[in-house]
């Protein structure tokens, strides 16, 4: 028995666990509806630097030179991530 | 090689923004929780810390707001996975919203009409899109910091 009488069987039931995340995680009002498909149209850019910093570890592990070769980098790293 | 990989023509042919007549990405268009909506979207910007080693005068500025020395990157890609536009090289406590205006005076030129989407780090424009700043964001983490 769980702290207020409910079973933790009954908590973990799959089918009662997806209505839970349903409930909670959908949008109450218009502005959140938006921001939630803002974030979901948003979530590729946060995706392609996943794939630069994975594909290119020298952005990860930066070489010691100097700052303006540096800066330069990423520019170089993504035409070449876009001619890939 | 970096020179070359990073100047004009391989950057120009590879790295480009949106014309005119760039049509609206098919992602976008054939998705209707989208479509009606973002019609007039282009792409999606961010800023993105990445790791740099800097002298030692330089490393008060590069310090970001994690603690480590970093270069900040202002970069904007289209929904096919592609980057549009990439701004390198400020130091790691600088702003989203300081790189994006600095972007804007010296190569970023946003279509009339058009917009990016950006988060809520980026400021109020005509050329951008934020979210809704009271409202509840990642309704994600809103639900499983509920269920603790």
């Amino acid at each position: 028995m769980g702290p207020s009488g409910i079973t933790v069987s009954f908590i973990l039931d799959p089918d009662v666990l997806r209505l839970t995340t349903t409930i909670l995680f959908s949008p109450v009002n218009a502005e959140e509806l938006f921001n939630l498909r803002h974030a979901m149209a948003r979530n590729v850019i946060e995706r392609i630097f996943g794939i630069l910093k994975r594909r290119f570890r020298i952005l990860v592990c930066p070489p010691e030179v100097d700052m303006v070769w540096q800066a330069r980098l990423p520019a170089a790293l993504a035409a070449i991530h876009n001619f890939i | 090689m970096l020179v070359f990989f990073s100047s004009p023509p391989f950057y120009t042919e590879n790295v480009r923004l949106p014309n005119a007549d760039t049509p609206l990405s098919p992602k976008i268009r054939n998705n209707p929780k989208f479509f009606p909506f973002f019609k007039d979207v282009v792409g999606t910007m961010d800023g993105t810390h990445l790791n740099c080693n800097v002298t030692a005068e330089e490393r008060q500025t590069a310090r970001d707001y994690k603690g480590t020395i970093t270069q900040n990157c202002l970069a904007a890609c289209d929904f096919d996975m592609r980057f549009q536009y990439i701004f390198s090289g400020w130091d790691g406590s600088t702003s989203d919203s300081t790189m994006f205006h600095d972007a804007c005076l010296t190569d970023l030129f946003v279509l009339g009409g058009k917009y990016y989407l950006a988060d809520a780090g980026f400021p109020t424009c005509e050329s951008l899109l934020i979210p809704f700043r009271g409202p509840r964001y990642h309704l994600a983490e809103w639900g499983r910091a509920e269920l603790r």
